[in-house]
């Protein structure tokens, strides 16, 4: 029916687009959309320069399993992530056929090798099942842009993809045809039990009733050859697998005994058998044992094959997983400062990131640190009037400390010295900082990283004062002179440079050793210590950081 | 309009072609068919063997019509109390091929009676029990 219904399918396509012009329709070059490959709405929506997130779901399912027009669904909140595009992969049709079928492994090797090849970046897969199967196929088809196309693929999530094959299935397989069952006993009464529960049922455990009958019903079964001969993964390719795996009591009168199932149709060996990516992700359901009932088969909960794409614990580890493998370091680029003006020698670098597309704005808002710096020590000068002519130029100049950048395509963090000095006059050292969401710009602020900003602050201030006095010995030796010469009130004075105010913690970076804290020269000690610099390492603020620091700490390269 | 009466016609007997080739390709590659699971169509009422299995399966010789995997994981015990009883739901027998269930009200001696549903499979004429619990 499905070759037949296809055949007629493609004799229409070719009549339809015969007809507005009497000419093919050619394909647009940026565009990979087509009746398989769909992208989820999201804020990112060009695919130029984003890094692609596909979504393929398993047998007997659709792309709609993975909620593609809900914000909240796993694929929804996917496409919130930054800098990433979003899209599934539908083989509804042939979803009783086995992977290597034309409209899935083959299709969705040339779906990936599309994404990449517009993007400019790897493709991230989210595989459910025999999704992930089907990504196995794929991953070494030829790319029609050179190689294969695993080497489009930045990294792997299968949830409950059965590397194994199907324990439950080949158990109810071998039952139906009458043929030897291999499985532990308790396993095979448990399959039996179903077999009788399900008949007149079709949903949760029952729907792998209709699998059964299908060619792609034996092709699941554990140690087929249609799984045997699926090409290996690429050595080298991460592969993180989730899993579900829950207990049944299984019970008759007063007598019963217990049955570990994984996710239902797959043990949890099998869906966690290949993975190359640190510890798989287990959904556990096994410290309530639930009886095996008609209802439970029918809702399973949260650990069944179907519902672990609906999770929180799932999805909190496919986003993770995303965000993680999304993220590029970004190669910095210096950029000589815009001239100050007349009268000044402009002699620095500004920072300047390059690596992916889609950077303009990014690259703007770090322009514009420098711009907005020299505007403002500009504006301060004017106030002292015109320069003696005697006295020679003065000067600007930013110099960016590699140790004060981190640069990733998630956020672009930058704590950068500057100087700006009146003609005839010094003391002119400061700082110059910017934290930006790539690719929006959007700015984060200091207080956005604390989920308290009034403790956060306050714990930072705390350990800043007391890294700079125990660390820096200009500063020692500063309060401690005029501790000694005009007593503690005076020294107060400098050490109040350490209050807990926004003003004071204004200058920082988020970089990956820790918060870079710039301190102002003349802040906390005298003006020969010139600008101090201080990281405070992420472990000691943990306690106090916003879930948005959670997320983009990760992210800091 | 030449075109978009040829077209339109084309769009009708390919549409005629694919209901046609529906109905008379064959779904299943798997060589038999004779056990495949189907949903029952409407409620049936249990075949005698059955409903005997399930009576029997409350009595002291319950173990009796356990399918023998079953009898096996449970291990020595006995099901039910004496003065069970299983009163089959008129119309609730459901069979797909060789396995099929039906409810009823499970009354033990001193207890509420209770919903419940057991299951069943067809062993070479004989009906065995592979399936007891709450509805």
């Amino acid at each position: 029916v499905r070759r037949c219904s296809a055949a007629i399918a493609a004799v229409l396509a070719a009549v339809m687009v015969m007809v507005p012009t009497g000419q093919p329709v050619q394909a647009a070059d940026l565009s990979c959309t087509t009746n398989q490959l769909q992208q989820v709405p999201g804020p990112a929506p060009a695919l130029v320069g984003s890094v692609p997130v596909v979504f393929i779901h398993g047998i007997t399912s659709s792309s709609a399993m993975w909620g593609p027009s809900s914000p909240s669904s796993i694929a929804g909140q996917a496409a919130k992530v930054s800098g990433v595009t979003v899209w599934t992969f539908d083989y509804a049709p042939e979803s009783l056929d086995w992977v290597t079928d034309q409209a899935i492994g083959p299709a969705f090797a040339r779906a990936l090798a599309c994404l990449a090849h517009v993007s400019g970046r790897k493709v991230i897969v989210v595989a459910h099942s025999m999704g992930g199967l089907a990504t196995q196929y794929a991953l070494a088809q030829s790319d029609p842009y050179g190689g294969t196309v695993a080497t489009r693929v930045a990294e792997v999530v299968t949830l409950g993809t059965p590397y194994d094959g199907s324990t439950l299935l080949t158990v109810m397989q071998a039952l139906r045809f009458g043929t030897k069952v291999t499985a532990p006993v308790d396993y095979t009464v448990a399959a039996r039990a179903i077999l009788s529960l399900c008949a007149g049922r079709t949903s949760g455990f029952c729907g792998l009733l209709n699998i059964m009958p299908s060619q792609v019903g034996t092709d699941l079964e554990t140690g087929s050859s249609a799984i045997a001969k699926l090409p290996p993964w690429p050595s080298g390719l991460p592969v993180l697998d989730t899993a579900g795996d829950m207990d049944l009591r299984f019970g008759i009168g007063s007598l019963g005994f217990q049955v570990n199932f994984g996710d239902g149709p797959v043990t949890l060996g099998s869906a966690t058998g290949h993975d190359s990516a640190g510890p798989p992700v287990v959904l556990y359901c096994n410290a309530v044992q639930s009886l095996l009932t008609a209802e439970y088969l029918l809702n399973p909960g949260p650990c069944f094959h179907t519902h672990l794409a609906h999770d929180a614990v799932i999805i909190a580890a496919v986003l993770s997983a995303i965000r993680t493998a999304s993220i590029q370091k970004l190669n910095l680029q210096l950029v000589p400062d815009p001239p100050f003006g007349s009268g000044y020698t402009t002699s620095g670098d500004y920072l300047q990131v390059a690596g992916i597309l889609g950077l303009a704005t990014v690259n703007a808002a770090l322009r514009n640190l420098v711009v907005a710096d020299e505007a403002a020590i500009r504006s301060n000068f004017e106030r002292y009037g015109t320069p003696h002519p005697s006295v020679g130029p003065g000067s600007y100049g930013s110099a960016p400390d590699e140790g004060q950048i981190s640069a990733s395509s998630g956020v672009v963090s930058v704590l950068t010295p500057a100087v700006g000095i009146y003609p005839g006059g010094n003391d002119g050292q400061h700082w110059i900082s910017g934290t930006f969401l790539v690719p929006s710009a959007q700015q984060i602020t200091l207080p956005s990283l604390f989920a308290s900003q009034l403790q956060g602050l306050a714990a930072l201030a705390k350990l800043v004062r007391s890294a700079v006095l125990a660390t820096n010995s200009c500063v020692q030796q500063a309060i401690a002179s005029v501790t000694a010469a005009l007593g503690s009130s005076a020294a107060q004075v400098w050490l109040d440079g350490f209050n807990p105010t926004l003003n004071n913690y204004r200058n920082f970076a988020m970089t990956p050793a820790g918060l870079a804290i710039g301190i102002q020269q003349g802040q906390v000690a005298d003006e020969a210590c010139g600008n101090i610099e201080t990281t405070i390492p992420w472990s000691q603020l943990k306690p106090y950081l916003s879930p948005l620091a959670a997320q983009l700490i990760p992210e800091l390269r | 309009m030449r075109t978009k009466v040829i077209i339109v016609g084309a769009v009708g007997a390919l549409a005629v072609l694919a209901v046609a080739g529906m109905l008379i390709v064959p779904h299943f590659s798997r060589a038999s068919v004779s056990t495949a699971v189907r949903v029952a169509s409407a409620p049936r009422s249990a075949p005698p063997g059955a409903v005997s299995a399930v009576h029997v399966l409350v009595s002291a010789k319950g173990r009796d019509v356990l399918a023998p995997e079953l009898n096996a994981a449970l291990g020595p015990g006995k099901l039910f109390p004496a003065g069970t009883t299983f009163i089959v739901q008129p119309g609730s027998w459901h069979q797909a091929g060789a396995y099929a269930n039906v409810s009823g009200t499970l009354r033990l001696p001193g207890q509420a009676p209770e919903q419940a549903e057991i299951g069943l499979m067809d062993s070479h004429g004989r009906w065995l029990v592979t399936f007891e619990g709450q509805l």
